[in-house]
């Protein structure tokens, strides 16, 4: 069974429902556990409404979305909520992290939501920033970081809970090329070790450590293409002969 | 005008902020209108014993226009807070300093012409109605002189125009002093609390206890209200300080237990640790407003509820006739019963109390000791009653032993031990009498005793003093008005020389204007703190929710429910609201203990009557508390809600 199906999807957010309103037509597709995609699309294509829905911060106008045997769209407000904590790891394009708790206390939020007992975690949270050099900054407060540092945080937070699935919107926008690097080599690994990752990214080089990459045009699946058994610099060749295929 | 469209878009945009400002400058404005056009247009000017009320209102008034200083600034300081946000947009894009003063300056202009003019619209409307008011209080029935003081409505303006100049001037000199990397990050920082300022804490114990021990101690009540002053200063100071130190402990130690990472405690506790000096500052300042209205109001309601048991303290009976024995008592008391027959009035209840002596005494041990200095605090007024007298005055047949006594107080209270010291001599309490149809003018501020012995034992230790006689008369039928004006002055003008004739009548009407001022003047104060009160807890509630806000997004994002985030905000509130109502309530205690005494030199009324009101004032005050604080804390919810928190319901 997929991880995750998305079926005949489509939103808008106006009332009046003329075909131009939409913003997403009719999406479709799959993805399989331990997979890592990629999406790419020009600037206002759709990317980030995609990401909502699959993250239960919206509803479809039309369509459904199942992660595992759950139905995604059905759910109230508190079932979404309960649903976010349990199954998913976020990683945004501003780092979302909050002034008032230490980098320590961010990480450990997903946690102390999911009501689990922090003291099992001691070692993954030392596990986790070790991996991403956090080690030093764990007692700061977020806004004694630097933007690069930030974003590991977040990344350690949506990594802390082994979420079902991470949904990561632009995760380098903010960082410089090592930094990213840096981070895209932390997901890869985890995506090697059997994590499911969803990604959105204008960055070429940032698709090309994604197993899968889907292009959004005008709010439809335009191409998608697979790595298989290319390396990371020959799939970002073939990324960005697709991306200039999609801006004809 | 440019400048001035962006001011009215951001007064739109501020609005749940500067609507409560404005209602509270308006209401404000009113109520300094409506005190100072009874100042100048001198209502009371013909009326006796109203000059207390003209000296009260003065005070009151000085009172309220601080209160109106102090809060104004604090108010606008929150508001500034919220609009300079905006404006370091607008700085970013290129506006001014000189610019962003000037949109602030127009904002502000404007706020003061609208809550002046609707607050002195308001003044004028209810200025006549609270004239009404306090004139029934003071249940005077002649026609109210009432007039509009242009003079008054001019002063409130400049008053005003003062205030708002001195906000304008802070406002303008905080832009020119902010760079704007401070404008977007003047919330964000998390108050460093690495270790317990021991030091500090106990300095403020000790400044917060030296206040209270202050209160209790005082007892000469010459001293009372400069002490009762300083007790102030010192508690208010001691509140800060103790609010500031105690969240940082109580925090530190809430952070290092275990239970720190429940959801419930950890966004709580980390959140208050963020602003842990601006909350805590709140914090005491709600404390002291509630402690201010507690004592205004409870000072108040006491009074009102003594009133009647001041007058009856006064007045055991409703003519009172007081004469010495020898030569004229006969003459007078029986001339005031003719007099009564003359002109129709019918008298009832004589009674008759004769004092043969009165010393007033300091206790040591069970030694009372004569004291002559009548300002010393602890007195004992004993009033020596010759017992032939006593059973000639009350028709009864007692005897006494030698060396014994009767005794009798007030309200029954068991003063004296069985066996007691008085100039030198041993006496033994034969007994209490209880059932005394009480007749005597007792000494406020000190324990009355009367005290019943034998003729050869007052001859020889009291033998110089004189005796003096009390009549009292209830009066059964009051006759006509001018019959019962003509009886009044028949007495009295036969008193004189004689004796006295006072008539509870006339003591009423005065009584009556003095405490329906009073009482009109502490409602008046009482409802200005309560507004007050509710008025900074909504800012502080308004200015967390909106720090707090994006957090809450962000939480429910990651998986927050939205009822989860109700509790916690509900949780946070609760706890908040609690601490300034428990201190208040500690606070009271200890003034209480201080204005007790105080009431009990102005009227010797009773205390429990005073706990009881005091109680009960705490309570409703607990409940209006309560209320106040679910409210604000909607309003905190509401605003963390605004729709951002992921409840879409439609698909
Ligand atoms: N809350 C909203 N209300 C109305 N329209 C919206 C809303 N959010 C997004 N849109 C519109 O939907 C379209 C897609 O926006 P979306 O944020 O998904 O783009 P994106 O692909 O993430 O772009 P970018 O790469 O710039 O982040 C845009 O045209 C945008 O104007
Ligand atoms: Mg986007």
């Amino acid at each position: 069974m997929s991880k995750l199906e998305i079926k005949s999807v489509s939103k808008t957010y106006g009332k009046v429902e003329n075909q131009s309103s939409y913003v997403l037509k009719n999406i479709n597709f799959t993805v399989e556990e331990g997979e890592y995609i990629s999406i790419m699309g020009e600037s206002g294509s759709g990317k980030t409404t995609l990401l909502n829905l699959l993250a239960t911060l919206d509803k479809p106008t039309k369509g459904s979305i199942q992660l595992g045997d759950q139905s995604v769209d059905q759910m109230n407000d508190s079932q979404s909520a309960d649903f976010r904590r349990d199954n998913l790891g976020f990683i945004f394009q501003k780092f979302n992290l909050l002034n008032i708790f230490t980098c320590r206390d961010n990480i450990l939020l997903p946690i102390v939501l999911a009501k689990k007992n922090v003291e099992d975690y001691t070692a993954k949270l030392n596990d986790l920033s070790r991996k991403l050099g956090l080690e030093d900054l764990l007692e700061k407060y977020p806004y004694q970081l630097s933007g690069g540092q930030q974003q590991r945080v977040a990344a350690a937070r949506a990594l802390i809970n082994s979420p079902e699935l991470i949904l990561a919107d632009e995760p380098t926008g903010a960082l410089d090329s090592s930094t990213s690097e840096k981070l895209l080599d932390i997901l890869q690994d985890f995506n090697n070790s059997g994590q499911t990752i969803l990604m959105v990214t204008h960055s070429a080089i940032a698709a090309s450590h994604s197993n899968r990459v889907l292009f959004i045009k005008d709010g439809t699946i335009f191409n998608q293409i697979y790595r298989g058994d290319m390396s990371n610099e020959e799939f970002y060749t073939k990324i960005v002969e697709a991306s200039t295929l999609l801006n004809e | 005008m440019f400048l001035s469209k962006i001011a009215r878009n951001n007064i739109k945009a501020n609005k749940n902020m500067i609507i409560p400002f404005f209602i509270a400058g308006s209401l404000l404005t009113a109520f300094n209108f409506i005190l100072l056009n009874m100042i100048e247009s001198n209502s009371f000017k013909n009326i006796v014993s109203a000059d207390v009320v003209t000296i009260f209102l003065k005070y009151s008034f000085g009172i309220i226009l601080a209160i109106t200083v102090v809060f104004m600034f604090y108010a606008d300081n929150y508001l500034s807070q919220s609009r300079n946000r905006e404006l370091s947009l607008y700085s970013m894009l290129g506006m001014n300093k000189r610019q962003i003063t000037g949109v602030i300056t127009i904002e502000e202009i404007l706020t003061y012409i609208a809550t002046q003019v609707v607050g002195i619209f308001l003044g004028i409307g209810f200025s006549k109605l609270s004239s009404m008011l306090l004139f029934k209080m003071m249940s005077i029935d002649m026609k109210m002189n009432y007039r509009l003081s242009f003079k008054a409505i001019l002063e409130i303006i400049a008053i005003f125009a003062i205030i708002y100049l001195f906000i304008i001037l802070r406002n303008s000199i905080k832009i020119y002093r902010l760079n704007l990397q401070e404008f977007f990050n003047s919330t964000s920082k998390t108050e460093n609390i690495k270790k317990i300022p021991w030091i500090r804490g106990i300095i403020s114990f000790i400044i917060l206890f030296t206040g209270y021990i202050l209160a209790l101690m005082t007892k000469n009540p010459q001293k009372m209200l400069p002490v009762f002053l300083l007790a102030v200063g010192l508690v208010i100071v001691g509140i800060f300080m103790t609010f500031s130190f105690g969240s940082i402990v109580v925090l530190k130690f809430l952070k290092g237990r275990k239970s720190y990472y429940k959801i419930k405690n950890f966004v709580m506790i980390s959140g208050l640790t963020h602003r842990l000096r601006r909350s805590s500052v709140s914090l005491a300042t709600i404390c002291l407003l509630c402690t201010a209205t507690l004592v205004t109001v409870s000072v108040t309601a006491c009074l009102f509820a003594g009133r009647n048991q001041i007058l009856e303290e006064a007045y055991p009976r409703e003519v009172m006739v007081h004469s010495d024995r020898e030569s004229k008592k006969e003459n007078l008391s029986g001339y005031v019963e003719s007099s009564a027959k003359k002109h129709d009035i019918k008298l009832k209840d004589h009674a008759r109390l004769s004092i043969d002596a009165s010393i007033s005494a300091k206790k040591d041990e069970n030694n009372f000791k004569e004291i002559s200095n009548p300002a010393a605090s602890d007195l004992y007024q004993f009033n020596i009653i010759n017992i032939d007298n006593y059973n000639k005055d009350n028709g009864t047949n007692l005897k006494l032993s030698s060396n014994k006594v009767y005794y009798y107080t007030r309200n029954n209270d068991e003063v004296l031990d069985k066996k007691f010291k008085l100039k030198n001599n041993e006496w033994t309490v034969e007994k209490q009498i209880k059932d005394n149809n009480f007749l005597a003018n007792s000494q406020p501020g000190k324990t009355n005793i009367y005290l019943v012995m034998n003729s050869k034992e007052e001859k020889k230790y009291f033998k110089d003093k004189d005796t003096f006689v009390y009549d009292g008369f209830n009066i059964k039928d009051t006759g006509s008005k001018k019959q019962f004006q003509n009886f009044m002055d028949d007495s009295a003008s036969h008193a004189a020389g004689n004796g006295f004739v006072s008539f509870a009548h006339n003591e009423y009407v005065a009584l009556n204007i003095v405490m329906g001022g009073f009482l009109f003047l502490g409602g008046l104060l009482a409802i200005v703190f309560m507004l007050i009160t509710a008025l900074v807890m909504y800012y502080r509630q308004l200015a967390e929710g909106l720090s707090d806000r994006d957090d809450y997004i962000v939480m429910n994002e990651i998986g927050m429910g939205v009822s989860q985030v109700k509790k916690i905000v509900q949780r946070q509130v609760n706890w908040t609201s609690a601490a300034p109502l428990i201190f208040s309530a500690v606070n009271l205690l200890f003034a209480f203990t201080l204005l007790n005494r105080l009431l009990q030199y102005i009227t010797p009324a009773n205390p429990h009557l005073f706990i009881e009101v005091t109680l009960i004032t705490l309570l409703v005050f607990a409940v209006v508390y309560a209320v106040l604080s679910f409210l604000t804390g909607r309003v905190y919810f509401s605003l963390i809600k605004n729709n951002k928190l992921n409840d879409r319901r439609e698909g």
